[in-house]
């Protein structure tokens, strides 16, 4: 895998080293990266996308602290073996966190009552 | 069209301090010739008077009377109606007026109110000329004026008859020259956009300013076979002095061989052109027939002007140069400033740098003066020897203050700017009229003693202000802060 | 907290410091005691509107100018006085440099290099070529992006501890920033370089800083790291009829012209917005650096 695996917007109010971490997330979840798979260097990651190695490298030690990466001597960050399979539940419904939180918003200032809003969230998704 | 509106026209497009001087300037010349004229018993006195207000009048001509051009320049540029021909007006006018008032003054005594008016506005159309057109022939212009000085005979001078026979044809030539030059810089797609042939009028003083020329407008200038390439040979933390001359750039770099010939091609040309054209006049040997003649002939008067005028423009430039580069804040300034190796005695090694170079130069100048004082033990050209004397001391005060921050006072700077004047204008014409011996003794002693004390005073403000510039710079934690 | 380089490479002296500086041009004041610590291996980017101060601030913490009061320090010496091994440690570009333009390019790194013990010609070759800037034409020949870019290979080739930029981006093409970025993130990265940069473009400084100081009209408004600025700060939107609940403690108040409020607004300590955030109809809007600058600036 090659640096031009994640995208990184600079000027978005999410910092860097959170939008690393999401893609991540989704790359592992999404099976794009399997367990084992080599990560590239933090050095190409910050040359590739002219960005601080400290942010990368933050990054890489959030995910690792997470168990979605681990360390290997000689080979540098792979995707933790232990990935995708046994993820729990709860690790799973953080990854929907920020729709969820954007639905609250939302629902906050449209001034919807609760109750109506989950009712037709249950209907969507038993159909 | 409002006369009034056009005859001020030229006075408040120049700079303030310009306009006091040039009109200072010519008022001194006005009186000051018309008054040797008056008390000095000689016939043919007032050719010299009318010479001494027309060289005035051609320095006014050249510089502040010239200004407008740049006025209908951008008048035509912007499309303004009506400025062009009042800028040409304004230009016409105070030339009418600066040749015949004088004229009129000296003719009372004298008569001749035409003749004098002519030859004063021959000067004017020159110095009109000099800063329109292309600068080489600045130079054709200087020799004309050379050679009509020598050859009395074969050009009659406002004393002889038939002055006016070639003197009115050659002022409507000028004039219609004049006429050409404008037309064509203000018609012009980019005059600003300096070339080899651009006039002084856009190159020097409110035109340079105008044309907002950056500092390095010679470099860009200038063919690349005529730069002059530095030479790095030996600089390094070893050798600060030659560093520090390297990073001052201008005429205080270090050059090949090759390198100060490629720089000094165009100077070395025209100096060639002047030794060839007096050797023509030797050799042709119509008014001076002997090396010693050319020597108190009028011609060598306007050589020393000539020398008097070079070395206080190369102090002048020299001092031009270091104070542009002791303000730019991201020039060489931070580089000195953060540069490892040049040591703790930085200060003395750039005092050495930014002293020596120029002073050898204007040393090598007051030599050549000596030699010419010695050889022709005349009064007069102990100016040529005092020139280069007070530019070195006006280079050392200065280079001081510059490095020192220091700004001398109001007062400070109006005395050396008046008695600088003073001197260089009283040398001026102190020459042509002391070199004839016509002056009465009293006259002279007085004059002297005059020149004698201004020198000396001049002398006291310029230890002042070195001494103010010697302590700034001790005071200072390093030289390389920008002012 | 945000991630340091090795520890190894901290020393005990901030690279650059200054306490309580106040200068001013003229009458008017630039600098309003500005107080900043440069940490070993930071990359600090400092904003600011034009006229804000930055330049000058910078040319004072490196003694290229005598402030009106307060201290400078640059490895902890005095910035006024320097010795030669801690200036063999910093480099400086300042905005379009000018410096030595009767020289070529090549013979003003040849004059530079030969002052700095640890200049890397090499380095100075590849990148005049790798910049594809023509190496004998006289630096007054040049354009201002060449010239900004042979002063920052100048600077680069000396390998220093410290690098000052003011400006850098300026006048360089998307190209040309873009690399430069990348070499000034991965000396950052790999040497434990500190660099200090000012900027008006607010995007470069958020790929390649660590930590960000807001200067404006002369007063440092806040200084942290990139990625906390982000986090910690937002635009709180109250409509009209709530309007009195507006917290007290704010960064920046504006009424809009509908009667609303917009406020920058601060995390506490346990990460919660105020409380007026959370009234219906209240809106907190998270900030990228950009907004969060002309919010404060304006």
């Amino acid at each position: 895998m090659d640096a031009s695996l994640f995208t990184v917007q600079p000027a978005s109010p999410e910092p860097i080293y959170r939008q690393i971490v999401e893609q991540l997330r989704r790359l592992i979840a999404g099976g794009q990266l399997g367990a084992g798979d080599a990560l590239p260097s933090v050095r190409e990651v910050a040359g590739f996308h002219a960005i601080n190695p400290m942010t990368v490298s933050r990054a890489y030690g959030l995910a690792e602290a997470e168990g979605l990466l681990e360390r290997l001597r000689g080979r540098g960050m792979v995707v933790a073996a232990t990935g995708r399979n046994v993820q729990t539940q709860a690790q799973r419904l953080t990854l929907l966190e920020p729709s969820l939180l954007m639905l609250a918003r939302q629902t906050r200032e449209l001034e919807l009552p609760a109750d109506a809003v989950l009712r037709r969230l249950a209907r969507m998704l038993e159909s | 069209m409002n006369i009034k509106r056009a005859l001020l026209l030229p006075w408040q497009v120049a700079h303030v301090a310009v306009r006091w001087l040039a009109l200072a300037l010519f008022g001194a010349a006005v009186v000051g010739a018309t008054a040797f004229g008056i008390f000095s018993h000689q016939p043919d006195m007032w050719v010299r008077t009318a010479g001494v207000i027309g060289v005035a009048e051609a320095l006014i001509g050249s510089s502040c009377l010239m200004n407008p051009v740049l006025l209908a320049i951008d008048a035509h540029q912007l499309r303004m109606p009506g400025i062009e021909r009042q800028a040409m007006a304004g230009v016409l006018l105070n030339g009418v007026l600066g040749s015949f008032a004088p004229a009129v003054v000296i003719g009372w005594f004298s008569g001749h109110v035409l003749v004098l008016a002519v030859f004063v506005a021959l000067f004017c159309v020159g110095g009109f000329l000099w800063s329109l057109l292309p600068r080489y022939a600045g130079l054709v212009l200087y020799l004309a004026a050379l050679k009509a000085t020598m050859f009395t005979s074969w050009v009659p001078g406002p004393g002889k008859a038939h002055f006016l026979a070639w003197a009115l044809p050659a002022l409507v030539l000028g004039l219609v020259l004049v006429a050409v030059c404008w037309r064509r810089w203000v018609l012009a797609p980019n005059p600003y956009r300096m070339s080899r042939r651009s006039p002084p009028v856009l190159r020097l003083g409110l035109g340079a300013a105008v044309a907002g020329r950056g500092p390095h407008s010679q470099l860009n200038r200038r063919h690349p076979w005529l730069q002059a390439r530095a030479d790095l040979r030996g600089c390094g933390p070893r050798h600060p002095v030659r560093s520090l001359r390297v990073a001052l750039g201008g005429s205080y770099q270090p050059l090949t061989t090759m390198g100060w010939l490629r720089q000094s091609v165009l100077v070395i040309a025209a100096v060639a052109m002047l030794v060839a054209w007096i050797a023509v006049m030797i050799l042709q040997g119509e008014a001076a027939r002997t090396f010693s003649g050319i020597l108190h002939s009028d011609a060598m008067t306007f050589l020393v002007a000539g020398g008097v005028c070079v070395s206080i423009i190369y102090a002048s430039s020299c001092l031009g140069h270091l104070r542009l580069r002791w303000s730019c804040v991201n020039a060489e300034l931070p580089l000195l400033a953060l540069l490892p190796g040049l040591g703790t005695g930085v200060k003395r090694d750039l005092l050495r740098a930014s002293l020596w170079p120029p002073l050898r130069i204007l040393l090598l100048a007051a030599l050549l003066a000596l030699a010419l004082v010695t050889r022709l033990s005349g009064r007069a050209e102990v100016f040529a020897l005092l020139a280069p004397i007070s530019a070195a001391g006006y280079l050392v005060a200065f280079t001081l203050l510059i490095f020192s921050g220091q700004r001398p006072g109001r007062w400070t700077m109006l005395g050396l700017n008046s008695l600088g004047l003073l001197l260089f204008g009283g040398g001026l014409f102190a020459l042509p009229f002391s070199s004839t011996g016509g002056a009465s003794a009293l006259s002279v002693v007085l004059l002297w003693g005059l020149f004698l004390i201004a020198w000396l005073a001049l002398a006291a403000i310029l230890l002042w202000s070195a001494r103010l510039g010697w302590r700034g710079l001790q005071r200072r934690p390093h030289p390389f802060l920008s002012n | 907290m945000n991630a340091m380089p090795d520890p190894s490479c901290h020393t005990a002296v901030p690279p650059l410091a200054v306490r309580d500086l106040v200068h001013c041009y003229e009458g008017s004041n630039v600098l309003t005691g500005v107080n900043l610590v440069l940490q070993p291996g930071s990359v600090l980017g400092l904003i600011g509107r034009n006229g804000a101060g930055k330049s000058t601030l910078i040319r004072a913490m490196l003694g290229l100018l005598q402030p009106l009061s307060g201290t400078a320090t640059v490895f902890g010496e005095p910035a006024l006085k320097l010795g030669d091994a801690s200036k063999a440690r910093l480099a400086y570009v300042p905005q379009q440099p000018e410096a030595l333009a009767w020289l070529t390019a090549r013979q003003m790194l040849d004059f530079v290099g030969r002052f700095y013990p640890r200049w890397d010609q090499g380095f100075a070759d590849r990148t005049l070529e790798r910049w594809q800037i023509p190496p004998n034409k006289l630096l007054a020949r040049l354009s201002p992006g060449e010239r900004q870019r042979v002063d920052l290979i100048r600077a680069l080739a000396s390998q220093p501890e410290l690098l000052v930029l003011d400006e850098p981006a300026a006048a360089l093409d998307p190209v040309a920033r873009r690399e430069l970025l990348r070499e000034i993130a991965l000396r950052a990265g790999e040497s434990g370089t500190t660099v200090l940069f000012s900027t008006h473009i607010v995007s470069d400084l958020e790929r390649v800083a660590s930590d960000v100081a807001f200067l404006h009209q002369g007063r440092l408004l806040m200084h942290c790291t990139i990625d906390e600025t982000k986090e910690r700060y937002g635009r709180l939107w109250l409509p009209e009829r709530i309007h009195y609940a507006a917290p007290t403690q704010s960064l920046s108040r504006r009424r809009h012209d509908d009667g609303s409020l917009s406020l920058v607004v601060e995390r506490d300590a346990n990460g919660a917005w105020p409380e007026a955030a959370n009234l219906p109809g209240a809106r907190v809007d998270a900030l990228g650096l950009e907004d969060l600058f002309v919010e404060i600036a304006e």
